[in-house]
């Protein structure tokens, strides 16, 4: 589903991104970890769409990035910032129903069929029990929920994250993560998501991307990827790779 | 919940403004009996009828009118700049009409054109001027900065102001009488003529801006979350400046810079309703034209025979309202 070919990308003249050629297809969570500086953010920006590369291209389900418009790209691809803000106090359904926005036109409310798609983002990530509340009074965790299903809300074939669970605590972390495992096999999707959290990562995604310094430097299976040698070239300091005794992926802990 | 409680808020809106319209006239230095003014309508030249229809009505509807673009501007540079403290003026809109304005006013080059003064056109082009300049000082490789609008819209507006007192001290007394009394900003007896010149471009933006609602609902997030679903930023941002920008300079021109009815009237239609733009546009101007005809209203009443400038009334209703949300968020 995202092809990127030879991809580069600077600000000013630093590069960020160098020569970045993979593919990401089918029904699968995919993880992109790596150091901070090292090019994550920015690369999920351009797939998004919100930077243009330098060089080199960016293909989503065999079209080139540049030939989509912008609102069916937003019916192909979804966005969780990090980060999201509302100058207004918007109820949780109001920021939902925004995801509705690429099929809509002008003079228009959410007809019932729109309504249907917002209730079942809703209920998936478990957030409809909040649905009249202001979405400022929710705790970052239940916040971040309601984005996602706003992002779920466009129906994208395409679902990318960054840093999604960074300032949530533990049980949001995980609740997040099992929301996020299912939605690849529920609505054949792919996802990227951006993440510092290895152990996370390395749990819930079939597929792990390590970026560093604007390159992808490993690329497989969790079993594989996470290994100390690697990880310690990456980040730059000694760590341990244990395995998880009930889920038996790796565990990484500081050495 | 909140969908049924907007039905009725644009419902009272509504009402209200149309109760405006029937009964305001009425009102004034000389009150007008209603059997009279019928009498108008049916032909006969009655005095109370010529006060309602060819003095009175025109000033209410040029009110409506401004009270509704002035409101509806503020919603939208609200939503354009993610501040709900914007104002039509913070982008330096009014500092552009009032230099125009007051150099009319100073150098005495009086004239009509289409029924608009020369105050009136030079403070029309006072604001386009300062609008372009915004624009081009914020435009970046075909987008606009946010920041880069306020802060050009903010210096532009203390140079204009420095500008402006320049023409006060240059200006003798009656001169300087004309320049104070523009910057209150009020209402006056307007030609029907004016007011149907003004109608078309004053309409046409209410539509677009309320066509572009949704659009404003995202827009108001951050501009990632907005190009993320679909909205084309920078098209929008800058087709939603200019729209609100002329709105606000055609009214400022008319009737000068009345203040608060930007602010308070979307502040308080999102207290009562939240801040869906689908609702809080079209509210905006309703509640915006009622709440200024309304505020003119007094102006004329409380003390008459003398004539308030309805932007003192504004302020004088608008700041306690504005103190008594602060406190009411704190709480």
């Amino acid at each position: 589903m995202i092809t990127a070919a030879q991809l580069n990308f600077a600000y000013h003249d630093t590069p960020i991104l160098r020569d970045i050629s993979l593919s990401i297809a089918g029904q699968q969570l995919a993880g992109l970890i790596g150091p901070n500086g090292a090019g994550k953010s920015t690369f999920l920006k351009i797939i998004a769409g919100l930077l243009p590369p330098h060089s080199g291209s960016i293909s989503l389900a065999g079209k080139h990035l540049p030939d989509y418009s912008r609102k069916s790209l937003a019916r192909l691809t979804g966005l969780v910032p990090q980060h999201f803000q509302a100058a207004f106090d918007f109820t949780v359904y109001e920021i939902v129903a925004m995801g509705r926005y690429p099929y809509q036109s002008s003079f228009h409310s959410e007809r019932g069929e729109d309504r249907q798609v917002i209730r079942r983002a809703m209920e998936e990530t478990e957030v409809w029990q909040f649905r009249d509340r202001p979405f400022s009074e929710l705790s970052g965790g239940e916040q971040q929920r309601v984005v996602l299903a706003s992002a779920l809300a466009q129906e994208p074939r395409i679902l990318l994250l960054d840093e999604p669970t960074s300032a949530l605590d533990i049980k949001h972390q995980l609740r997040f993560y099992e929301i996020l495992k299912r939605l690849p096999q529920e609505r054949s999707m792919t996802i990227l998501t951006v993440t510092h959290d290895i152990n996370l990562a390395a749990r819930f995604c079939e597929r792990i991307l390590v970026m560093k310094e604007g390159r992808i430097v490993a690329d497989g299976p969790p079993e594989t990827v996470i290994e100390k040698s690697l990880l310690e070239q990456v980040y730059e300091v000694p760590v341990e790779v244990l395995i998880h005794p009930r889920s038996q992926t790796p565990l990484i802990v500081l050495g | 919940m909140r969908n049924s409680r907007r039905k009725w808020i644009l419902l009272g809106c509504l009402l209200l403004l149309a109760a405006v319209l029937v009964f305001t006239p009425l009102a004034g230095s000389q009150p007008l009996d209603y059997r009279q003014v019928l009498a108008y309508l049916s032909g006969e030249q009655t005095p109370d009828g010529l006060i309602f229809f060819r003095i009175r009505l025109p000033r209410i509807f040029l009110g409506v009118l401004t009270g509704a673009s002035l409101a509806v501007a503020g919603v939208v540079f609200q939503a354009l700049l993610r501040n709900p403290l914007a104002t039509p003026y913070t982008l330096g809109v009014a500092s552009g009409s009032a230099l125009g304005a007051l150099l009319v006013i100073k150098s005495g080059l009086y004239f009509s054109f289409l029924g608009f003064s020369s105050v009136q056109l030079a403070a029309f082009a006072g604001s386009l001027l300062t609008v372009l300049l915004v624009y081009a000082i914020s435009r970046r490789a075909g987008r606009i900065s946010i920041y880069g609008m306020i802060l050009a819209g903010v210096t532009i507006s203390f140079f204009f102001s420095a500008l402006i007192l320049i023409l006060h001290y240059l200006a003798d007394f009656t001169e300087t009488q004309q320049m104070i009394r523009w910057t209150m900003g009020g209402l006056d007896i307007v030609e029907y003529g004016v007011l149907l010149r003004t109608l078309p471009l004053l309409l046409v933006s209410f539509l677009v801006l309320w066509g572009m609602s949704s659009t404003f609902n995202i827009l108001s997030t951050s501009e990632e979350t907005a190009l993320s679903k679909g909205v084309d930023v920078p098209r929008v941002q800058i087709l939603a400046f200019v729209i609100a920008s002329l709105l606000t300079g055609s009214v400022v021109a008319l009737s000068g810079p009345i203040g608060f009815v930007g602010l308070i009237i979307p502040h308080l239609l999102r207290l009562l309703g939240g801040p869906d733009h689908r609702y809080l546009i079209p509210a905006s101007i309703l509640l915006g034209g009622g709440f200024l005809a309304l505020s003119d209203t007094l102006a004329r009443t409380l003390f008459a025979p003398v004539d308030l400038p309805v932007g003192i009334i504004t302020t004088l209703l608008g700041g306690p309202f504005f103190l008594w949300l602060l406190i009411q968020k704190r709480s």
